[in-house]
């Protein structure tokens, strides 16, 4: 993937660089908002990384500008401003994902190949999804394994859907809270384990092949 | 009026002042009547003591020609005050006289006779203040002189001496009454104002009436101590929530090196030790400064009408797993429609760490229930537990930053759940209470009825 970066903290910046240069995207580094907006708007990428707090411009008004401009490039918001209604107010703003600061770089990754691989998808949203034997239709909220039904709750069909539509690529548990929770919350333990593991129960019990996979200290992945 | 009013200060400065103001009328009266009643009176009876002593003597040295030509002369003369005198003779037979009337019979002591004239057309009152002296030989002569305005006074002063002594008291009640008002009034201001800074709102200050008066020169000491008391306060906090942001971020920078340390040297039990070490230093950072903004009012919320018994049904959901996993039997009992004006995903925070609070204390086999209803058109939230309960003395303590309570040793989690808790539902304007229960705890959060 090609990304933007837009980041005045030059330490961070090289961490970020590094990370995800080792999973292989190409990142370009540019550390304060006007050069930002120049080489946002100059050339095509395939995702922006946008710091909020920057010198000489506000990261809420690039991103503004770029949308101003129809340019519908996904943009990830990192902030040091981390509560709930700074996030709100990002995401209102037309970013599509908002990470606080500090935050674990395998959490960026798994955000940024979400966001990437959004795009992509973005086609098939609604229609049937296969991966093995598993069949997820997201429309009917339906979903069978091996031609036989499984019933799910409402919260563990969304989890699934996640999983399902980010297929092969790690999914946070903080991904997977705001995706299927409609609330901005900090769960204090790591509650979602547990409706995981309901619902791995129910997907992969009596099966030879588990499709649902914990990525340690990260979080889950579906794959075959 | 309330039940202290009888031992007040301002019920006892209204008596005293009323009590006061009743003497000084006394004193004033009995002040009036001594100088221009009883004295004036007090010279009369001298004087006409002295003349009848002069006239008796006349009378019996000189015999009738002499005493009559006494009394006429003394009639005539144009004293202060007007001389009247009756002369009878033995037989009963007026002598001389210019006094229309007099008693028939003799009287012992001082006595007064009216003694209207008529002079050049016009009736002039008097009143004669005489005394009777009977001689041996059966002759009676009476001897007064005037003393009708002292009288007048007198009669005017006891006519009047009622109606004062009633409107004193009457105007010392009110006067008092006004007086303690005012002192309440004002001592109220000072102690609601007292009552809203203990409440948590430190910037509450004493309103001054500006009239420069003791209880404003008080309410500006006060006001000084309390602005000093706030500083010393943000002051504090301010150091407190500054230390968790500049610690925030050399910690990010920690947690990137020790991760590019794990993917260059691969995992390590230490380093993985050292990073999620790490990560719990930053929740606790990032809870610390959550708390500290909801605090300081700097939450930039969205509210909005949320309804309650929907979100606790969402909290319910997302802990049922974790029920069953342990063993715990998990009941929701909600009435339909409970709303309130909040930010949801604030109270849905709250919630969530009452619910994690809940869990932790609770053992297998044990029960949590989560309750919405209206309590007097509150809208409230109910999380009853059966675990341990509080320590006494834990309640009032169990929302401080860092507070764990006895038992708690062993269970995860920094001590700022509850804090979280605190703080949202000080910026709902909603109340939160915990009470020990035979066997748990009852968590409550009220929020502010709708208007």
């Amino acid at each position: 993937m090609h990304i933007l970066l837009i980041e005045d903290d030059s330490d961070l910046a090289r961490h970020i660089v590094a990370g995800m240069g080792q999973s292989g995207h190409v990142v370009e580094h540019r550390d304060n908002g006007r050069d930002g907006l120049v080489q946002a708007t100059c050339e095509r990428y395939d995702l922006i990384i946008l710091d909020r707090m920057l010198p000489g411009i506000d990261g809420l008004k690039i991103l503004a500008a770029l949308r101003a401009a129809d340019d519908e490039t996904p943009v990830l918001l990192l902030s040091a401003l981390g509560d709930v209604d700074e996030r709100v107010k990002g995401l209102r703003a037309g970013g599509d994902d908002y990470l606080g600061k500090p935050f674990a770089c395998s959490e960026l990754l798994a955000r940024v190949e979400v966001l990437g691989r959004r795009r992509a998808l973005s086609g098939d949203r609604n229609g049937e999804i296969r991966i093995a034997d598993l069949v997820v239709d997201l429309a009917g909220h339906s979903v069978k394994r091996g031609g036989k039904r499984i019933e799910l709750t409402l919260r563990e069909f969304r989890i699934l859907a996640c999983l399902v539509r980010n297929c092969g690529r790690v999914v946070t548990r903080a991904m997977l809270l705001e995706e299927v929770w409609d609330y901005n919350f900090d769960p204090q333990t790591n509650i979602i384990d547990q409706h995981i593991s309901n619902l791995r129960h129910k997907v992969d019990r009596g099966h030879a092949v588990p499709l649902i996979h914990t990525v340690r200290g990260t979080g889950y992945v579906l794959r075959e | 009026m309330t039940p202290g009013f009888l031992t007040s200060l301002s019920f006892r400065l209204a008596i005293a002042y009323a009590g006061l103001l009743c003497l000084s009328m006394a004193l004033l009266s009995a002040a009036y009547y001594w100088i221009a009643i009883a004295r004036p009176l007090d010279e009369i009876r001298a004087q006409v003591n002295r003349e009848a002593q002069v006239l008796a003597q006349t009378y019996i040295v000189d015999g009738d020609a002499a005493l009559v030509a006494a009394l006429e002369k003394r009639s005539q003369s144009s004293g202060s005050r007007q001389a009247f005198h009756a002369f009878i003779s033995p037989e009963g037979r007026r002598v001389s006289a210019n006094l229309p009337s007099w008693p028939a019979r003799p009287v012992r002591g001082w006595f007064s006779i009216e003694a209207d004239i008529y002079r050049e057309g016009d009736e002039v009152d008097f009143s004669a203040l005489s005394r009777d002296r009977i001689f041996r030989n059966g002759a009676r002569l009476i001897v007064g002189r005037n003393a009708e305005e002292i009288e007048d006074r007198e009669e005017v002063l006891a006519n009047a001496l009622p109606w004062l002594l009633g409107l004193t008291i009457l105007f010392g009640i009110a006067g008092g009454l006004f007086m303690s008002r005012a002192i309440t009034r004002r001592l109220d201001t000072i102690s609601a104002t007292a009552r809203s800074v203990i409440a948590g709102n430190l910037g509450g200050r004493v309103a001054i009436a500006g009239k420069g008066d003791d209880f404003d020169r008080l309410a500006g000491t006060i006001n000084v101590m309390l602005a000093r008391n706030q500083e010393l306060f943000e002051a504090v906090r301010r150091v407190s929530d500054s230390a968790a942001h500049e610690l925030r971020s050399p910690l990010a920078r920690l947690i990137a090196r020790l991760e590019t340390l794990e993917v260059n040297i691969g995992h390590r039990p230490e380093l993985e030790a050292a990073i999620a070490e790490a990560h719990r230093l930053q929740s606790i950072f990032n809870a610390l400064l959550r708390i500290a903004r909801i605090e300081g009012g700097r939450y930039d919320g969205c509210f909005s009408d949320v309804d309650l018994a929907a979100l606790a049904a969402d909290a319910v959901e997302l802990y049922a797993p974790l029920a069953a996993e342990k063993g715990v039997e998990f009941l929701i009992e909600a009435d339909v429609g409970i709303a309130t004006l909040a930010d949801r995903d604030l109270v849905f925070q709250a919630l969530v760490n009452l619910l994690d609070n809940a869990f932790k204390h609770t053992p297998a086999g044990g029960c949590i229930r989560v309750k919405v209803h209206y309590r007097d058109d509150e809208p409230v939230i109910d999380v009853i537990d059966s675990g341990p309960g509080l320590q006494p003395g834990d309640a009032e303590r169990i929302t401080e930053r860092f507070f764990r309570g006895e038992g708690t040793q062993g269970l995860p989690g920094e001590g700022l759940g509850l804090s979280l808790v605190a703080a949202i539902v000080h910026l709902h304007g909603a109340r939160l209470v915990f009470h020990t229960l035979n066997q748990g705890l009852h968590a409550q959060m009220a929020f502010m009825a709708r208007p």
